[in-house]
């Protein structure tokens, strides 16, 4: 990794595990289910940097986690740092809404009792605030009125509009935004992902989650490739323009399930949590399959990305190997 | 077999303007459709009254000149596009599969696993959960299948998998497909591919077909 890089990192994630912590079937037994594991990225001032992958492989709980959000029983092991500041276990409290915002998945998110307008201010009754919410709604297309709804009353889209308003408002420094173009039409996801651009390129952070890879493209400067709760890749996106400069399997087999590119289907799907194996977790799915992806998986280094393969290096030549993260 | 929607008007309850007026629509099961407009424009709407979940405030649904059955299994069946929202919460997988008659073989080739079938919905994947839906829509049958938006909540490689099996099948048991995207990189390549006809909502009001 270039060291331009390491100088804007705004968002560091280090050897993450989130396990949920289960009764046993019929037991007093406590048993840890490993949704994330062994997890490692970043976050540049400047770059949108998406997260993509199926559904089930971690990318909202990641985000949950950033935020101090997880339920009662999860255990969090790790190191979560925001600008060199910690934010496991308890910082993210005394920053988020402030310098870091989320922008939740489900528009449940909303309170149901609370005009669309008070959630937005959170308490705030100023005019500086008011001002600052109206030029929003106004930038995103919200008729004044929807201040005065409540979150029944508004469509799916305009619903994610207010999430992404309320995100806004603090002016923070790092976005992290879990779906949030899903249900919206094509016109107003592309605004919306402008909007991210613009503001990386303030200067700011923005953590894209999404399962649309093609969307993810249109805006990212770096995807990070989750499967079965850990990164299995991390490129820049331009590598996207062809299969070759991708690294991992996984990240190919993507490619290639799009439409553009042959809608190829490769059979499989991603292990559920409660039954992942030592050894890539690819490896059933995979057609590099060799012995020693039953054994322990480190991360390469290949060309200005890296990714979780032992025959990474094979599948893709002109590499250097990096001395581990 | 044929459906057939005769000058099919509605309007949702308090609502000033009706979503669709005057709408005529008719196709053969060994035709397969792609319904576009734009986002409000009573796709969805459309696609409930053909699945018979919704009765037009005027004009009627036939199936082969018969009104669409309002008991029993309905030949005319629709996916949806929120999977979570479309399966019972407090059941087992096996009993939401179960709701449809599918077969082994549409079990297996959706990929759906045994063990599935005894968790709850909420402990599924959306791409999990929407196998079932479908598995549940093309049993025995079906004769006309609506695929509202059935695959945008998935990663693409669920997707082709999803669509390869599916329309492999459906053009093996001639069951026509209705299907209603904004995807323009996946309406291009079934366009191409399987030769499908594009409607666009707009131009189905006013005058009758067939």
């Amino acid at each position: 990794m270039d060291v331009g890089r390491l100088d804007r990192e705004i968002l560091k994630i280090r050897n993450l595990t989130v396990s949920f912590i289960q009764y046993e079937k019929n037991t007093f037994h406590k048993s840890a289910l490993p949704v994330i594991s062994d997890l490692g990225m970043t976050v540049c001032e400047g770059d949108v940097t998406a997260v993509v992958g199926s559904s089930g492989s971690g990318k909202s709980v990641l985000a949950h986690a950033l935020f101090g959000l997880l339920p009662q029983n999860t255990f969090v092991d790790g190191e979560i740092s925001y600008s060199g500041r910690t934010l496991q276990p308890d910082g993210a409290a005394l920053l988020r809404g402030r310098e870091i915002a989320l922008i939740p998945q489900g528009v449940n998110c909303l309170d149901p009792l609370m005009k669309a307008g008070k959630q937005i201010l959170n308490g705030k009754r100023d005019r500086l605030s008011v001002l600052r919410m109206r030029e929003l709604f106004e930038k995103y297309g919200l008729a004044q009125e929807v201040e005065r709804q409540y979150p029944s009353e508004l469509s799916g889209g305009m619903a994610r509009r207010v999430l992404l308003i309320t995100a806004l408002m603090n002016r923070p420094k790092l976005i992290v935004a879990d779906e949030p173009t899903t249900g919206m039409e094509e016109a107003l996801a592309k605004t919306v992902l402008a909007d991210f651009r613009d503001f990386a390129d303030e200067g700011n952070g923005v953590l894209l989650i999404t399962h649309d890879l093609r969307m993810a493209l249109t805006v990212a400067d770096r995807i990070v490739v989750f499967y079965a709760g850990t990164v299995v890749e991390d490129a820049p996106a331009d590598d996207f323009a062809s299969e070759e400069l991708l690294r991992h399997p996984y990240t190919k087999a993507l490619w290639r399930a799009m439409p553009e590119h042959g809608f190829s289907a490769e059979p499989g799907v991603q292990p559920y949590a409660g039954e992942r194996k030592k050894g890539c977790l690819f490896a059933p799915r995979c057609p590099y399959r060799a012995t020693a992806c039953g054994g322990e998986i480190p991360m390469v280094f290949v060309r200005e990305g890296r990714a979780r393969c032992v025959r990474c290096e094979e599948i893709n030549q002109n590499v250097w190997r990096g001395d581990g993260e | 077999m044929r459906l057939y929607a005769e000058r099919i008007s509605y309007r949702y309850p308090e609502a000033a303007a009706e979503v669709l007026s005057d709408v005529s629509f008719a196709m053969e099961n060994t035709e397969m459709n792609i319904l576009v407009g734009p986002s409000g424009c009573g796709k969805t709407t459309l696609g409930r009254i053909l699945a018979g979940y919704q009765r037009p405030s005027a004009g009627n649904v036939f199936l082969d000149e018969r009104p669409l059955p309002r008991k029993g299994y309905c030949p005319v069946q629709m996916v949806w596009q929120h999977p979570e929202m479309a399966v019972n919460p407090r059941v087992k997988m096996q009993k939401v599969l179960d709701e449809g008659n599918a077969d082994e073989h549409t079990i297996r080739g959706l990929g759906i696993e045994k063990d599935w079938c005894g968790r709850y919905p909420q402990e599924l994947s959306g791409g999990e959960l929407q196998r079932f839906c479908i598995a549940r829509a093309i049993g025995k049958g079906t004769r006309f299948l609506i695929a509202d938006e059935i695959s945008v909540m998935l990663d693409p490689i669920t997707q082709s998998q999803i669509w390869t099996f599916l329309l492999k099948e459906l053009k093996e048991r001639e069951i026509g497909l209705i299907l209603i995207s904004h995807d323009p990189c996946l309406i291009t390549y079934l366009k191409g591919r399987y030769s499908m006809k594009m409607i666009a909502m707009p131009e189905l009001s006013g005058h009758t077909v067939g």
